[in-house]
C-alpha cells in the first residue's frame, strides 16, 4: 500500500494592471465562484489552494496583488521568493498587455531564475459570441511574447471559468518534482537582498 | 419575561421646583437578575415631522426624493444651475488650483471655483501671512484648510452647520469634515508621498495615484459628514458614522466581562514583537477587544479610516473567509510620515458553533486586526491569528459571545427616542453607545439636525442641576421634540426625545445609570503591554 505524497507547496503570485481580473481568477480556481463589480484589492490578500494533478498534489499558496499603481513598489515583496507567476492582462485593453510585458521583464531581472511564468489573457468571455470588435489584444499577440520570454500562455474568463484550472495545472505540471521545497517564511531585510543568494553559497562552501 | 423598572418621582419633583436637594440620582427598582437587557415598556413615540418642514434646508415643493437629488445628493454631471442647487460642496485641489477631487460637478464646472478659491488663499498668505479658514457670508460658509500641497474647500449652504460651536468657539463641525477628507487621503497615500509626487512638478495630478474607489469613498465620507446618509443608498451605518465623528467617540459593543477579559488574554498571549496594535472587531465596525502598547496611542480617527479601508475593500462575505489580507496602511494621527502593515482575517462565528448537530443561520463576523511595524512578517502574523483563532474555536463561551454580538439591541424608555452616550472615564479610547439607529432619510436628516444644534450649543442653557456636583450640566433645546444633554467628569449624555422635559431628564437618567451598572461591557475593553 502506497501513502499519498505530502502536498508539495508552491508559491504563485500575481501581477498585472488593475481590473484585469487577478482576484477573480484566484476566486475562481479557489471557491469556484464570480463576482461583477468587484472591488479592488488593496495591498495584498493571501489564498491557499490545493491542486491534484496525476498522482501528485499541490497546494498552491497564493498572492493576489493590488494592480494600482501606489501598490507597485512593494511587489518585489511578493514575487521575490515565488516558484510561480501569472502575469495577467485585459484582452480587451492594450495597455494592460504593455504592462504585462513590464511585469514579465520585471521577473526575469529581479526574481528566482527558475521561475515559471504563465502569461493569461482574461476576460475570454467578452470576446466568445464572435464579439471581436471587443478584443484589442489578438491570440497571436500573447503566444509571441510567450515563446520569446519563455512562458505558459492562456487565455481564460474566470467569469465562465474558461480554461482558468488549466492555468494552474499547466504551471503545476512545469515545476520540477525534485525541486526543494521551500519553507514559508519571512525574510529580514526590507528591501530584495540580491546578494543573498551568492552569500548562501560561499557560506555553503566554506563549511 | 422583561423586567420591569419603577422609578421614583422624586428627582422630577425637584427638578421642576428648581434645584435638587440631593444628587439627582434616581431610585430605580430593577429586577435584573439575569444582567440582561435593561428593558423599558412601551413604544417610543413616533415624531412625525417631515425633514422638510424644519427650518433646516431652502423651502421647496417637491417630495422627499426629488428634493433629496436637487439639493443633498451628489452628481458629477451637472450644469451650473443643477451645480449651485446642491446645499454642500467638497473640493480637494492642489496647491496650484488644479483640481483632485469634487463632490459635485465635472472638472469643467468647478475650474473657475478651484481658480478663485487659491487667488484668495494666496493673497490671505502674501498679504497677511496668514492661512485663510473660513469666509463668511451669512447664509454661505467657505472653509478652507490648507494643507500645502494639497487645499481643501468646503462651501456650505446648511443650517445646522450655520453656528459656531460655542464652546471651541469655532466651526467645528466644518474643520472636522475636512480634517477627515484629508486624512484619507494620508490613509492611503502618506504625506511623504503626497509630498514628493508635488516637488518636482507643482500641477502633477493626485488622481493618477488615486482609484475610482477612493473617489467613492471621499463622496460617501462627505455624505455621511454632513447628512448623515449614505453616498449610495444604503444607510445602514452611515448615521452612527456622523454622531460617532460628532462626539469623537468610537461605537462600543455589549459584551460581558469575562468574554471580554478571555478575548484580551487571548490577543495578549498571542502577540508577537512586532504587533503594535491587536483588535477584535464584530463586522469590522465595532471593537470587542483590543490591545495596544502602554507608550502609544491610536486615534479614533485613526481606527475608523482602517477598519472603513478594509471593509471597502472586502465586501462580499463569501470570500472574505478564504482570505488573509496583508494592507500598508499610513494612520495619520499615529505617523504621516509612514506606512504600517495591517493583518486582517475574518472568521464566520456561526461556522464553529453547532447546537443540536445543526449550525447558527445568521453569520456573525468576527475579523482579527493585528498591525505590525513590519512589512516582512507576514507569516508570522498569519500564525498568531491561526493560533487566536484556534483558541476562540476552543473557547466555552463562544456561545454567548455569538448571542451578545447578534442580539446587539438596546431598549428605550416611552419618552427617548435616540440617544448617544459617550464615555469620558476611560481614556485609552474614546468610546460611545449609541441607540438602535434611525435608518430612513427622513429621521437621519432630522437627527442629524437636532444633534447638531445641540452639540455645538451646549453650553448655550445650562442650568446647575445640583449644589453638591455642580460640573452636571444639563442643555435643552426644545422643537416639536425635545434634545437634551448631560454632562459630567465621566460622560456625555444626548438624546432626543418627547413629553414633558423633567419626565425626560429623569429617563435619561435612568438610561446613564442602567449604561454605568453596565461599564465593564461596554467600556474599557482596551489592555496595555509593555512596547
Amino acid at each position: 500500500m502506497s501513502f499519498p505524497n505530502p502536498p508539495k507547496a508552491i508559491k504563485l503570485v500575481l501581477l498585472g494592471e488593475a481590473a484585469v481580473g487577478k482576484s477573480s481568477l484566484v476566486l475562481r480556481f479557489v471557491s469556484n465562484d464570480f463576482q461583477e463589480n468587484k472591488e479592488p484589492t488593496i495591498g495584498a490578500a493571501f489564498l491557499t489552494q490545493k491542486c491534484t494533478i496525476g498522482d501528485k498534489t499541490i497546494k498552491y499558496e497564493i498572492w493576489d496583488t493590488a494592480g494600482q499603481e501606489r501598490f507597485a513598489s512593494l511587489a518585489p515583496m511578493y514575487y521575490r521568493n515565488a516558484q510561480a507567476a501569472l502575469v495577467v492582462y485585459d484582452i480587451t485593453k492594450p495597455a494592460s498587455f504593455l504592462k504585462a510585458r513590464h511585469w514579465v521583464k520585471e521577473l526575469h531581472e529581479q526574481a528566482s531564475k527558475d521561475i515559471i511564468i504563465a502569461l493569461v489573457g482574461n476576460k475570454y468571455d467578452l470576446v466568445e459570441d464572435s464579439n471581436d470588435e471587443l478584443r484589442k489584444v489578438s491570440v497571436e499577440e500573447g503566444k509571441k511574447l510567450a515563446e520569446e520570454e519563455d512562458l505558459l500562455f492562456f487565455e481564460t474568463s474566470a467569469k465562465t471559468s474558461f480554461n482558468v484550472n488549466e492555468v494552474f495545472i499547466g504551471i503545476g505540471s512545469k515545476i520540477p518534482d525534485n525541486s526543494p521545497v521551500t519553507e514559508t517564511r519571512p525574510e529580514n531585510g526590507a528591501r530584495i537582498d540580491l546578494s543573498s543568494q551568492p552569500a548562501q553559497k560561499s557560506n555553503s562552501s566554506c563549511c | 419575561m422583561l423586567p420591569r423598572l419603577t422609578v421614583s418621582t422624586q428627582a422630577v419633583t425637584n427638578y421642576t421646583a428648581g434645584l435638587p436637594e440631593n444628587d439627582l440620582s434616581i431610585q430605580t427598582t430593577v429586577s435584573n437578575s439575569d444582567l440582561s437587557d435593561l428593558a423599558f415598556n412601551g413604544v417610543a413615540k413616533v415624531n412625525n415631522t417631515h425633514f422638510q418642514s424644519l427650518d433646516i434646508f431652502p423651502k421647496d415643493n417637491s417630495s422627499e426624493d426629488e428634493y433629496l437629488d436637487k439639493f443633498v445628493y451628489p452628481g458629477k454631471d451637472l450644469n451650473n444651475n443643477q451645480f449651485n442647487d446642491k446645499l454642500k460642496q467638497f473640493f480637494i485641489l492642489s496647491s496650484s488650483g488644479k483640481p483632485i477631487y469634487s463632490l459635485n460637478g465635472g472638472d469643467e464646472l468647478i475650474i473657475g471655483f478651484t481658480g478663485l478659491i487659491t487667488t484668495i488663499i494666496s493673497s490671505f498668505q502674501h498679504q497677511l501671512n496668514e492661512d485663510i479658514v473660513v469666509i463668511d457670508s451669512g447664509d454661505v460658509k467657505i472653509s478652507v484648510l490648507n494643507r500645502d500641497p494639497l487645499i481643501l474647500v468646503s462651501i456650505s449652504k446648511i443650517n445646522y452647520e450655520m453656528s459656531m460651536n460655542q464652546i471651541t468657539n469655532d466651526y467645528q463641525q466644518l474643520k472636522n469634515q475636512l480634517h477627515s477628507l484629508y486624512n484619507y487621503l494620508l490613509c492611503i497615500l502618506s504625506r511623504p508621498t503626497i509630498t514628493k509626487s508635488f516637488q518636482n512638478r507643482m500641477n502633477y495630478d493626485l488622481r493618477k495615484m488615486l482609484t475610482d474607489v477612493d473617489f467613492k469613498n471621499l463622496d460617501d465620507m462627505a455624505m455621511k459628514l454632513t447628512y448623515g446618509l449614505s453616498g449610495d443608498s444604503d444607510n445602514d451605518d452611515s448615521f452612527e458614522f456622523f454622531l460617532s465623528q460628532l462626539v469623537n467617540g468610537f461605537p462600543t459593543s455589549k459584551i460581558s466581562y469575562t468574554i471580554r477579559s478571555k478575548l484580551n488574554s487571548l490577543l495578549l498571549h498571542h502577540r508577537i514583537d512586532e504587533i503594535l496594535f491587536g483588535l477584535l472587531t464584530s463586522n469590522l465596525r465595532r471593537i470587542i477587544t483590543m490591545i495596544k502598547p502602554k507608550v502609544h496611542n491610536i486615534s479614533n480617527s485613526d481606527i475608523d479610516f482602517l477598519l472603513r479601508i478594509i471593509k471597502n475593500n472586502n465586501k462580499n462575505i463569501k470570500d472574505i473567509e478564504t482570505e488573509d489580507l496583508w494592507i500598508p496602511i499610513c494612520l495619520p494621527e499615529f505617523n504621516s510620515n509612514g506606512f504600517v502593515y495591517v493583518y486582517v482575517k475574518t472568521f464566520d462565528l456561526a461556522k464553529i458553533l453547532v447546537i443540536d448537530g445543526k449550525y447558527y443561520e445568521d453569520s456573525q463576523l468576527i475579523n482579527i486586526v493585528l498591525i505590525s511595524t513590519n512589512k516582512n512578517n507576514f507569516f508570522k502574523v498569519k500564525e498568531m491569528a491561526n493560533k487566536i483563532i484556534e483558541n476562540i474555536i476552543q473557547l466555552e463561551l463562544k456561545d454567548k459571545l455569538y448571542q451578545e454580538l447578534s442580539n446587539y439591541t438596546i431598549n428605550l424608555p416611552p419618552t427617548i427616542n435616540h440617544f448617544v452616550y459617550r464615555d469620558l472615564k476611560h481614556k485609552d479610547l474614546k468610546q460611545c453607545l449609541i441607540s438602535n439607529n434611525p435608518k430612513d432619510c427622513n429621521s437621519i436628516i432630522k437627527y442629524v439636525y437636532y444633534y447638531s444644534n445641540l452639540y455645538n450649543s451646549k453650553s448655550s442653557t445650562i442650568q446647575s442641576l445640583t449644589q453638591e456636583s455642580g460640573n452636571r450640566k444639563l442643555s435643552y433645546i426644545k422643537y416639536d421634540v425635545i434634545t437634551f444633554s448631560i454632562i459630567d467628569d465621566n460622560y456625555e449624555f444626548y438624546a432626543i426625545g418627547s413629553g414633558e422635559l423633567s419626565d425626560l431628564i429623569s429617563d435619561g437618567l435612568k438610561v446613564v445609570k442602567w449604561i454605568k451598572s453596565n461599564d465593564k461591557r461596554f467600556f474599557g475593553n482596551v489592555v496595555k503591554f509593555n512596547f
